[in-house]
C-alpha cells in the first residue's frame, strides 16, 4: 500500500480546452478519487441578455462558444421566431443548415486536433487546424465572419450566398470529404491509439442515460438520438441523413461517432446546394431590425450543437428585452461523466477520457 | 616543451586526453548536433505541411543558436522549497555522463577519443545513471507532477535497459571484444544488422525508449504532467535538460550505426568521418519521425512492451547467437 497524493490538475493545464480545475487523488500512477470544479470562465451572459435588445444579444450568442457560434445563433433566433411568430423563408432555412453544418465541422475539427495531441499526436493538431482553414475562408468568403460570425438574423440570414460562392463550396468539401476519409483510415489502422482509447472511459448505454450526457457522447454509448431527427428545426425535415450512433461507450467509439458526424455533415452540406430554394434569405422589412417586441410568454428551444443538446428558455414580459433567458449547453451535461469516468483509471488517461467528451468550457460556464 | 611534446603529454594522461574526447564530442553535438535539430525541425514541418524555422541564417539553419541565446539569457529559478542543491546537481549529472560515455565513440579508425577495453560496457554504466539524475530533477523540483515523471522515468529505464543490454551482449558474443573500434572492424564484409535482425530491432526500440523522446516521453508528457521531470528548470538549466535528451538521442543513433550499420565504414568518395556523421544523421531521422507519426504510448503499455516482448525476444536472440557462435558459424568475423 503506497501513500496516496492528491494532484490538482488546472484550472490552467497546457493542454486543457478552458479553464477548470481536477482535484485528483491518485495512488502513484492510479485514479482513486476525482472531483470537478467549473466556473472559472463564467461571463454572466444571461445576465447581459436581460439588459439588451432581442437583437443585440445576437452577436454575444457567437460568444457563448467561439467554436460553435452558429448553432448558438440558430437556438436564440429560433426562440425569438417562436415566441414572436416569425416565419423564416425557405432559402433561409437552408441556409442556416449550411452554416450550421459548416460550423459542425469547423468544431469537430478543433476537437480532433485538439484531442489527438493530447494523446501526444501534435501532428493531428496542425492537420486539423489546416484543414479548419479551408472552412474559415468559405465563412470568410460568404458572411464575412472567421470566428464569430452572427450568421443568422431574426427571420432569416445576415446575407445570401451567390453562383461563385456554391462552387467554391462544392470545391472545398471535396478535399475536406477525401481528407476527413483518410484521417478515419489512420485512426482505425493504428494500434497504438486504439489500444489507448479501446476501453478506456468506458460509459454504457444505461450509464450515459442516467448521467444525462447529450450529443456524440451518448451515441458513442450505443443511444441513437439526435434532435435534428427528433425536433427538426430549420430544412433538417426535408434533408436526408444519418444519425451514426456505435456500441462501445469508450473512447474510440466517441472518436469514430464524431468522424461519420463529419462525413455526415458533408452529406448535408451537397444535398443543401443541390436544393437550394429561391428567394430572398433576408428578413423581410416588415421584422424590424433593432427592437423587436415578442408578445408576452415563454418558449423552450432546442438544438443539436455540435457537442449536443443545447437547449435554451426564454421568456418575455412584451418590452424589447429578454425578460429572462436561461441556456443550458451540452458541455455542461457532458462534464457530468468525468469524475466518474476517471476512476480505476491511469493519470495518462486523464485526457485520452475529458478530450473525448470534447469540452467547451466556455460554454458551460457561460 | 614544444607543441609536439604537449600533445604527447596529454595523449600520455588518460585524464586529460578523455577530457579533450570529451570536448570534441561537445563541439560536435552543438554543431552538428544543432544541424540535426535543424533537420528534424524541416523534417517535422514537412509531415504537417507547415513551414518550419525559416528566419534565422539561411533557411533557418541557425534557429537553435538562437534558442540557446534565449534560453541562457532566461531567470534562472531554483524553487525555494526544494532540495536546492539536488536540484542544481543534476542537469550537470545528466549531462556530464552522457558527455563522458561520448567521449569513447570512435568517429573513424584514427579519431578516437579513449579505446577502453570496456568501451561497450562503459557505454551502458553512463547511460544507467541517467535516471538517477532525472530522479535528482523530480526530487529536488519538490513538484509533485516532477516526482510522478521521474517515478515513471525508472520504471520506464528499468524495463528497458535489459533489453538493451543483452541486445548489445548478442553482438559482444559475436565479435568476442568490448572495444567498439573491433566491432566496426568486424563488420568488414556484412554489416551486423543483417546478421542481427532481431537483435537490432530490439535495441531499437530499447534505445529509443531510452531516450525518452516521443511517443516513449513518459516522464515529460506534456499533457497530463505537465511538462514532467523537469517542469520546475528554467533558463540554461532547462537548455541542459533538453541538451541531455538530445544527446542521449545521437548517442543512440550513434549506437545503431556503430554496431548494426558498420561504424565509418563507408562506400568510398567521402572520408570515414563523414560517413559516420551521415549515416549517424539519418539513423537520427528515422529515431525521430516516430515522434510525429504515432501518439504517446501509456506508462503500463510501455513497460508490458519492456517485459513481456523486447526481454524474451533479446534473451531468445542472446541464445541463438550464443548456439550459432560455439556451432563455430561466425568463426571468420
Amino acid at each position: 500500500m503506497t501513500k496516496e497524493m492528491e494532484i490538482h490538475i488546472g484550472p490552467q493545464g497546457p493542454q486543457q480546452p478552458g479553464p477548470y480545475q481536477l482535484f485528483l487523488t491518485v495512488d502513484e500512477e492510479e485514479i482513486v478519487d476525482a472531483e470537478i470544479d467549473i466556473g472559472y470562465v463564467h461571463k454572466g451572459v444571461e445576465k447581459i441578455a436581460e439588459n439588451r435588445t432581442y437583437t443585440g444579444f445576437i452577436p454575444l450568442s457567437d460568444r457563448v462558444c467561439y467554436v460553435d457560434s452558429v448553432n448558438n445563433n440558430q437556438f436564440y433566433c429560433q426562440a425569438i421566431e417562436e415566441l414572436a411568430g416569425i416565419e423564416v423563408s425557405e432559402r433561409a432555412k437552408y441556409l442556416r443548415v449550411l452554416f450550421m453544418e459548416m460550423q459542425r465541422l469547423i468544431s469537430h475539427y478543433v476537437w480532433l486536433g485538439e484531442w489527438l495531441s493530447e494523446l501526444g499526436w501534435f501532428s493531428f493538431l496542425l492537420w486539423g487546424f489546416r484543414d479548419r482553414e479551408h472552412i474559415l475562408k468559405l465563412f470568410e468568403e460568404t458572411i464575412g465572419g472567421r470566428l464569430n460570425m452572427s450568421t443568422h438574423r431574426v427571420g432569416g440570414v445576415r446575407k445570401d450566398i451567390t453562383e461563385d460562392m456554391i462552387q467554391n463550396i462544392y470545391e472545398e468539401v471535396e478535399t475536406i470529404e477525401e481528407r476527413v476519409k483518410e484521417y478515419k483510415d489512420i485512426l482505425t489502422d493504428n494500434s497504438v491509439f486504439i489500444n489507448r482509447t479501446k476501453d478506456v472511459g468506458k460509459m454504457s448505454e444505461r450509464e450515459a442515460k442516467e448521467l444525462g450526457v447529450v450529443g456524440p457522447v451518448i451515441r458513442g454509448s450505443g443511444v441513437q438520438t439526435d434532435i435534428r431527427k427528433l425536433d427538426p428545426y430549420a430544412a433538417y425535415d426535408q434533408l436526408n441523413f444519418d444519425v451514426p450512433s456505435y456500441k462501445g461507450g469508450d473512447a474510440y467509439a466517441r472518436t469514430m461517432v464524431r468522424l461519420d458526424e463529419m462525413l455526415e455533415s458533408i452529406k448535408i452540406i451537397r444535398q443543401v446546394l443541390d436544393d437550394l430554394p429561391e428567394g430572398d434569405p433576408t428578413p423581410p422589412d416588415e421584422i424590424p431590425l433593432l427592437n423587436i417586441n415578442p408578445p408576452e410568454g415563454e418558449v423552450y428551444t432546442r438544438v443539436e450543437a455540435a457537442r449536443g443538446e443545447f437547449r435554451a428558455y426564454l421568456v418575455s414580459d412584451g418590452s424589447d428585452q429578454p425578460y429572462r433567458l436561461k441556456m443550458s449547453g451540452p458541455t455542461y451535461s457532458n462534464m457530468q461523466p468525468l469524475p466518474k469516468l476517471l476512476v480505476g483509471e491511469y493519470i495518462a488517461d486523464l485526457y485520452a477520457i475529458a478530450g473525448s467528451l470534447d469540452f467547451c468550457v466556455s460554454e458551460a460556464d457561460r | 616543451m614544444n607543441l609536439v611534446e604537449l600533445f604527447n603529454y596529454i595523449r600520455s594522461d588518460p585524464l586529460l586526453w578523455g577530457i579533450i574526447a570529451a570536448t570534441v564530442f561537445l563541439v560536435y553535438v552543438f554543431s552538428i548536433g544543432g544541424l540535426s535539430i535543424w533537420i528534424e525541425r524541416k523534417w517535422a514541418g514537412l509531415l504537417q505541411s507547415r513551414l518550419g524555422p525559416t528566419r534565422v541564417g539561411p533557411f533557418g539553419i541557425l534557429q537553435f543558436v538562437a534558442d540557446l541565446i534565449k534560453l541562457v539569457s532566461k531567470e534562472d529559478f531554483v524553487p525555494p522549497d526544494g532540495d536546492k542543491k539536488v536540484f542544481k546537481l543534476a542537469p550537470i549529472v545528466l549531462v556530464s555522463t552522457l558527455i563522458a560515455a561520448g567521449s569513447i565513440i570512435p568517429f573513424s579508425p584514427s579519431l578516437i577519443g579513449s579505446n577502453v577495453n570496456v568501451g561497450i560496457l562503459f557505454l551502458i554504466a553512463m547511460f544507467s545513471i541517467s535516471p538517477i539524475a532525472v530522479f535528482m530533477a523530480g526530487w529536488g523540483s519538490n513538484n509533485k507532477f516532477s516526482l510522478l515523471g521521474a517515478l515513471r522515468n525508472i520504471g520506464q529505464m528499468l524495463s528497458f535497459e535489459i533489453p538493451l543490454s543483452l541486445s548489445i551482449v548478442a553482438v559482444v558474443v559475436m565479435v568476442g571484444s568490448l572495444r567498439i573500434k573491433e566491432i566496426v572492424q568486424a563488420q568488414d564484409q556484412i554489416w551486423f544488422f543483417a546478421l542481427q535482425p532481431l537483435g537490432f530491432v530490439v535495441f531499437l526500440l530499447a534505445i529509443h525508449a531510452e531516450a525518452g523522446r516521443t511517443p516513449f516521453d513518459m516522464q515529460e508528457s506534456e499533457q497530463e504532467l505537465m511538462g514532467g521531470w523537469n517542469v520546475e528548470y528554467s533558463g540554461m538549466r532547462f537548455g541542459l535538460t533538453m541538451v541531455g535528451e538530445y544527446i542521449h538521442l545521437i548517442l543512440g543513433s550513434m549506437l545503431v550505426v556503430l554496431l548494426y550499420f558498420g561504424g565509418w565504414k563507408s562506400f568510398g568518395f567521402l572520408p570515414p568521418v563523414i560517413w559516420f556523421i551521415i549515416k549517424t544523421n539519418i539513423a537520427l531521422v528515422i529515431l525521430m519521425w516516430s515522434r510525429w507519426a504515432i501518439p504517446r504510448f501509456r506508462i503500463d503499455q510501455i513497460i508490458d512492451i519492456g517485459w513481456k516482448y523486447l526481454l524474451p525476444l533479446s534473451i531468445l536472440n542472446l541464445l541463438i547467437t550464443g548456439a550459432l557462435v560455439s556451432m563455430g558459424w561466425f568463426s571468420w568475423i
